[in-house]
C-alpha cells in the first residue's frame, strides 16, 4: 500500500480525539466525543473500519484494559497515538495552515 | 445483561474476526447496556438492532467492493471507476430510490396504479391457481378417489356402497394403501348457539388421517371411538360457536337430541368434505348408515389396467355375495377429476378473467411507461451532461429502468396487501360450484402467489421502463449537448412514440369495455327469461322437519299444515302454501318413472322417465293446494288441488302432456307410477316453467301432487304471494313459525327473484369481476390520454402563444387540441373495435342470448370511449385557451 504522508479527514478527526482522550481513549469513547464535538454521528461500521486502518497504518498502538461484565467480560481495547501519527498530525496541520492563512480572512464569521 | 443473540450472530457472520472488530463487538454490548438502564429495554433493543443492521450493511458492501482486508476504503470520485459490478447495482438502486422521492406526483402516480392493477392480477391469479391449477391440499392427493358404483350399461351411479361390502373391497382390494369411508347427514345442532340445520360427517376411524386432517386442539378418533358418543368440530363451530376458547375441548353439543363430547378441533384448512360441514363424528356400529361412500387410498405402484382388472375381480365377488346388483360395477372417480368436474362450468370464466387481468397489467404498464418516458425526457439535459462526462449508454440505461422497476416492486406489495384483503370478500361471494372449490380450501394469498406477483411487477417494471429508457438514453447519446439545451419545444421525434403508447391503451381498454359490455348485456337478458309464472311478490323459506322430533310423515304433514294456516293468518299475505321441490332447484329434485300397467292410459309398453338412459325424465313436486295459485300459474285445462283431493289426483306440465298423449285431452287420464304401482288421475294441465333458474330450458317434464303423497322428506319450502316486502313479513313469518315450534331450524328469507339470481351467480359473478376491470382499465387509458395530452399543451405553450399572437381564436385552440385527443382515442377505438372482434369468440360459452359480435354493444362502446376520450381531452384544451401571451412574450 502507498504510504499517503496526509491521513484523511476523518482519520484526523479520530486521531485528534484519541489525543484529547489520552486514558480513556476506547473506542465507544471516541466515537461519542466524536460525535459531541463535531455534531456528526459517524456510522459504526466506518468509524471501527477508520480505526483499523489506522492501526494498520501504524498511527495508533492499541493496548486491552480490564475485562467487563457489561462486555460479555472482553476487555476494552485503548488507543493511543503513536509518535508517527503525531508526525502525520503536525505534517497535516502545517499544510492545513498554508493553506488556510490567504483566506482566514475572507471566511472568517462576522 | 447479554445484548440479544441475534444480533451477535450476524456480527459474528459478517464482520471479520480483527481484534478491532472484536472490540466494536464489545463497545456496542455496552452500549446497550447502558441505554437499557438509561432508555428502557424496548427503546434499546430497538437502536441497538438498528445500529447492528447498519454495520451489517457496511461490512457487506465493502466485502462486495472487495477492499476489506486491506482496510482502504477508497474515497468519493474514485468509488465508481473502481466498484464491482454488485456495488454499482448497490448505488444505481439507491440513486432510483433518491430520484423517486424528489417527484413525489408521479411516483405515487405510478405506484398506485401498479398496485391496483398487480392486486386484481393476484386475486384472479389466486382464485384461477386454487380452482384450477393448485394441488388438493390433501397428502398424496394423486392418489385418493371415490369408489364409484355404476351401472355396467348406462353408467348411471353414485359414490355409495353397502356398509358390509368396504370388508370385501379392503380384503380384495391389494391396490388399495387404504380404504376408508364416510356419509355427510343433516343434523339439528343444538345447546352451543341457535338450533340450526348443520352437515354432519359420520367417519371411519382412518378417513380424517388419509386426508391430512389432524386437530390443533384435543385429539383425533381412535379405534374404539365409535361406540362413544364424541366428536370433531370444524374451525368455524370453535370461533362461531364455541368461542375460540381453549376449553372447547370437554364440552357438549347435540347432535339430534344425542349428546356428543367434543374431543378435538380441526384446523382452519380442512374441510373435507366440505366447507358445510360443521362436525365430524365416528361412524356407529350397526344398521346405520347402511350406504356409505368409501375413499380409498391407490398404493404408488398401481397401474390402471391391473386396477380395472381387480375392481373387476371385486364387483364379482361382492355380486356373489349380494352386496351389489346384477349388472352393477365398481369403479373409480379420483378426488383430482371431481374437482376439475366441478371447476369446468367456471374454467371459461376463469380463463376470460386472467386474460382481462392481463389487458389490465399490459395497460398500466403502457401507462407507466408513458410516465417514464414524459420524465425520462424531462431530464434530456441532465442526461446529456453525464454522457457528455463520460456516463455509458448502459449505465444509463440501468439507472432508468432501476426507477421503473423500484415503481413497479413498490406497486407490486402494496397490490398483495390489497389482494389479502380483496381475497376473502370474493371467496365468501362465489357462487355455487366455483364456491364449492374455493371453499374447501383455505383460499390467501400465499408465497407461490406472491411469487407470480413479485414476477409480475418485475415484468412490467421492465417493460415499462426499457422502452422510454431506451429512447431517451439513444437521444441522449446521439444528440450533442448544445443541441439538447437548445432545445426547448418537444421535438416532433419524441410525439410518435406517446402516442403509440395511448393508441395501444385506448384499444386495450376498448377490448376489455366490449367484452364487459357483451356479459352485461348477456346477464340482462338471462335475468329478463320469463320463468314461466309470475316470479315478483313471491316471499319463500324453508324449514326443517327432522325425524328425530317428528319421527313420521304423518307429524310432520300435521305440523306443516298448521305451519301453512298460522302464515296463511299473517297480516299482508294473499296466499301460503308448503312444498316440497319448489323451485329454483338444483340438487333435491325428485323423479318419477311411469308406465303402462293395467288400467293406466298410456298406450305401448314403454317407460317413459328415469332411467331409460336417455336422459328425458319427469320431476315431481308435492304440494298443498294453493300452490299454484301463489306462483300465478293458471290451469290450461282441467283445475289445480282442492283441499278434498287425494293422492291420486295429480296435475301435470304441457310438455309432459304432450309427451304422454300427443293427441290432446289429459284430463281425467290415468298412469300408473313405477312399476305395478298405483293409478293416479290428471286433474289439471299447466303451463311449463322454468325450474331450475333462469337459463334451464323451459322444456322439462313435470309433475305435481299433493303434499300427503310425500313419502319422505325433511326440508320443506314455505312460499308466500304478498305486497309486502320480503324483510318486515320474513321477520313475522319466521315469528309465527316459533310460536308453533321454537327450535324449528329456518332458513333465511328471501324472494322468489333473488333465489334464481342464485342460479345465475357464476355469470353475475364473472360480469361483476370483468366490469371492475374494464373500469380500471378505462380510468388508466383515459388517465395516460390525458398526460400525453396534458404534456403536449405544456411543450407547445410557446407555440400555442404565438398562434393566438397571429389571431387563432380561442375556440380554434380548443378545437385543435379536443382533435388530437379525439384522433388518438378513435386510433385507438377502431384498432380495438378489431381486435375485440376477433376476440369476442372467446366469450361464447358465457353469453347467453347475444351473439359475440353484437353490433349494438360496439357501437355504444365506441361512443362512450369517443365521449370519455373528449371529456379527458377538454381539461388540457381549456387551459391551454387560457394561455398568457405576455408571459411567453417576455420570456423570450
Amino acid at each position: 500500500m502507498k504510504r499517503n504522508p496526509y491521513p484523511g479527514e476523518f482519520e484526523q478527526m479520530i486521531l485528534l480525539v484519541i489525543l484529547e482522550l489520552a486514558d480513556e481513549a476506547y473506542g465507544g469513547r471516541v466515537r461519542a466525543r466524536l460525535s459531541e464535538r463535531t455534531g456528526r454521528t459517524a456510522s459504526t461500521g466506518a468509524f471501527y473500519t477508520t480505526l483499523q486502518r489506522l492501526e494498520i497504518k501504524g498511527l495508533v498502538s492499541a493496548s486491552a484494559g480490564e475485562p467487563a461484565a457489561e462486555r460479555s467480560g472482553r476487555p476494552r481495547r485503548y488507543f493511543v497515538v503513536t509518535d508517527t501519527g503525531l508526525d502525520a498530525l503536525r505534517r497535516s496541520r502545517r499544510a492545513l495552515q498554508c493553506l488556510w492563512e490567504p483566506v482566514a480572512d475572507m471566511l472568517d464569521e462576522a | 445483561m447479554r445484548r440479544p443473540d441475534l444480533t451477535e450472530r450476524l456480527l459474528a457472520l459478517v464482520v471479520p474476526r480483527t481484534p478491532v472488530a472484536s472490540a466494536m463487538h464489545a463497545d456496542l454490548e455496552e452500549q446497550y447496556v447502558e441505554e437499557v438502564a438509561r432508555l428502557g429495554a424496548v427503546v434499546a433493543r430497538v437502536r441497538h438492532t438498528s445500529r447492528v443492521l447498519a454495520v451489517v450493511l457496511h461490512f457487506l458492501v465493502a466485502r462486495l467492493r472487495g477492499n476489506l482486508n486491506n482496510g482502504s476504503a477508497g474515497s468519493g470520485a474514485a468509488k465508481d471507476n473502481r466498484a464491482g459490478l454488485a456495488v454499482a447495482l448497490w448505488f444505481d438502486l439507491r440513486r432510483a430510490v433518491r430520484t423517486l422521492r424528489h417527484k413525489p406526483v408521479s411516483t405515487c402516480i405510478a405506484i398506485t396504479t401498479m398496485a391496483l392493477t398487480i392486486g386484481a392480477a393476484c386475486v384472479v391469479f389466486a382464485i384461477a391457481d386454487y380452482a384450477l391449477l393448485r394441488p388438493l391440499p390433501y397428502p398424496a392427493a394423486d392418489r385418493l378417489a371415490y369408489l364409484w358404483s355404476e351401472n355396467a350399461r348406462t353408467g348411471n351411479g353414485g359414490p355409495d356402497l353397502r356398509r358390509e361390502a368396504l370388508e370385501s373391497v379392503r380384503a380384495h382390494g391389494e391396490m388399495f394403501e387404504q380404504v376408508e369411508a364416510l356419509v355427510t347427514e343433516s343434523r339439528l345442532v343444538t345447546g352451543i348457539g341457535e338450533p340450526e340445520e348443520l352437515d354432519v360427517a359420520l367417519v371411519t376411524p382412518g378417513l380424517l388421517p388419509m386426508f391430512g386432517g389432524e386437530p390443533f386442539r384435543g385429539r383425533g378418533f381412535a379405534e374404539d371411538d365409535g361406540t362413544r358418543p364424541v366428536a370433531l368440530v370444524s374451525f368455524t363451530v370453535w370461533t362461531d360457536r364455541l368461542g375460540a376458547s381453549d376449553d372447547a375441548v370437554g364440552r357438549e353439543i347435540v347432535l339430534d337430541d344425542v349428546t356428543h363430547t367434543v374431543i378435538g378441533v380441526l384446523p382452519q384448512w380442512f374441510r373435507y368434505p366440505s366447507s358445510s360441514v360443521a362436525a365430524w363424528i365416528p361412524m356407529p356400529a350397526g344398521a346405520h348408515p347402511a350406504r356409505v361412500t368409501p375413499v380409498v387410498r391407490l398404493t404408488t405402484d398401481a397401474r390402471a389396467s391391473v386396477v380395472d382388472a381387480r375392481l373387476e375381480a371385486t364387483s364379482a365377488t361382492l355380486q356373489e355375495a349380494g352386496l351389489l346388483s346384477e349388472g352393477w360395477r365398481l369403479s373409480l372417480w379420483s378426488l383430482q377429476a371431481q374437482r376439475e368436474f366441478f371447476a369446468r362450468s367456471a374454467k371459461d370464466a376463469l380463463q376470460i378473467l386472467l386474460a382481462a387481468v392481463g389487458l389490465v397489467l399490459v395497460i398500466a404498464s403502457v401507462n407507466l411507461a408513458g410516465l417514464r418516458l414524459t420524465d425520462f425526457l424531462g431530464r434530456s439535459r441532465e442526461l446529456a451532461i453525464a454522457t457528455a462526462l463520460g456516463a455509458r449508454r448502459a449505465r444509463l440505461l440501468r439507472q432508468m429502468v432501476f426507477e421503473s422497476l423500484m415503481a413497479a416492486i413498490v406497486g407490486g406489495l402494496f397490490g398483495a396487501v390489497l389482494a389479502r384483503v380483496a381475497i376473502n370478500l370474493i371467496v365468501r361471494s362465489a357462487p355455487a360450484s366455483l364456491g364449492f372449490i374455493l371453499r374447501a380450501q383455505a383460499v390467501a394469498v400465499d408465497g407461490r402467489v406472491l411469487g407470480a406477483v413479485l414476477a409480475v411487477s418485475l415484468i412490467s417494471g421492465l417493460l415499462a421502463g426499457l422502452v422510454p429508457a431506451l429512447h431517451a438514453s439513444r437521444r441522449a447519446a446521439t444528440s450533442g449537448l448544445v443541441a439538447t439545451f437548445a432545445s426547448t419545444t418537444t421535438s416532433n421525434s419524441r410525439r410518435p412514440l406517446r402516442a403509440g403508447l395511448v393508441v395501444v391503451e385506448v384499444a386495450m381498454a376498448t377490448s376489455l369495455l366490449f367484452g364487459s359490455g357483451l356479459l352485461i348485456k348477456s346477464f340482462l337478458t338471462l335475468n329478463s327469461v320469463d320463468p314461466g309464472f309470475e316470479i315478483d311478490g313471491i316471499v319463500v323459506t324453508e324449514v326443517t322437519v327432522g325425524a328425530g322430533r317428528y319421527p313420521s310423515m304423518a307429524e310432520k304433514l300435521e305440523l306443516l299444515g298448521r305451519l301453512e294456516a298460522t302464515i296463511a293468518a299473517v297480516p299482508g299475505v294473499d296466499a301460503s302454501a308448503v312444498a316440497y321441490g319448489a323451485p329454483p332447484r338444483t340438487l333435491r329434485r325428485r323423479f318419477v318413472r311411469f308406465s303402462a300397467a293395467e288400467g293406466s292410459d298410456i298406450a305401448g309398453d314403454e317407460d317413459i322417465g328415469y332411467d331409460t338412459g336417455q336422459g328425458r325424465f319427469a320431476s315431481v313436486v308435492h304440494t298443498t293446494d294453493r300452490y299454484l295459485e301463489v306462483l300465478g300459474l293458471v290451469p290450461i285445462s282441467g283445475r289445480g288441488f282442492r283441499p278434498t283431493d287425494s293422492s291420486e289426483a295429480i296435475i301435470i306440465n304441457e310438455s309432459l302432456a304432450a309427451e304422454l298423449w300427443p293427441q290432446g285431452n289429459a284430463i281425467g287420464r290415468r298412469i300408473s307410477l313405477a312399476r305395478g304401482g298405483s293409478l293416479v288421475t290428471v286433474v289439471g294441465v299447466v303451463a311449463d316453467i322454468r325450474h331450475s333458474g333462469f337459463d334451464e330450458s323451459a322444456d322439462q317434464m313435470e309433475m305435481y301432487r299433493p303434499l300427503p303423497a310425500l313419502d319422505s322428506g325433511n326440508v320443506f319450502q314455505l312460499l308466500v304471494r304478498t305486497t309486502r316486502r320480503s324483510d318486515t313479513l320474513g321477520a313475522e313469518v319466521q315469528t309465527a313459525i316459533r310460536a308453533l315450534d321454537r327450535e324449528l331450524p329456518i332458513g333465511k328469507v328471501s324472494t322468489m327473484r333473488l333465489r334464481y339470481g342464485d342460479g345465475v351467480a357464476l355469470q353475475r359473478f364473472s360480469t361483476s369481476l370483468m366490469v371492475g376491470l374494464a373500469i380500471v382499465g378505462t380510468l388508466l387509458a383515459a388517465l395516460g390520454l390525458y398526460g400525453v395530452i396534458a404534456y403536449d399543451v405544456r411543450s407547445t405553450t410557446r407555440e400555442i402563444g404565438i398562434r393566438i399572437a397571429l389571431g387563432a381564436t380561442p375556440r380554434r385552440v380548443y378545437r385543435r387540441v379536443v382533435g388530437r385527443g379525439l384522433g388518438l382515442a378513435a386510433a385507438g377505438v377502431v384498432v380495438g373495435g378489431v381486435v375485440s372482434f376477433w376476440l369476442a369468440r372467446l366469450l361464447e360459452n358465457l353469453l347467453f342470448g347475444i351473439s359475440s359480435q353484437d353490433p349494438g354493444v360496439f357501437a355504444a362502446i365506441a361512443a362512450g370511449a369517443l365521449a370519455l376520450a373528449l371529456a379527458t381531452s377538454s381539461v388540457p384544451a381549456r387551459r391551454a385557451t387560457r394561455i398568457d401571451i405576455m408571459e411567453i412574450l417576455r420570456r423570450e
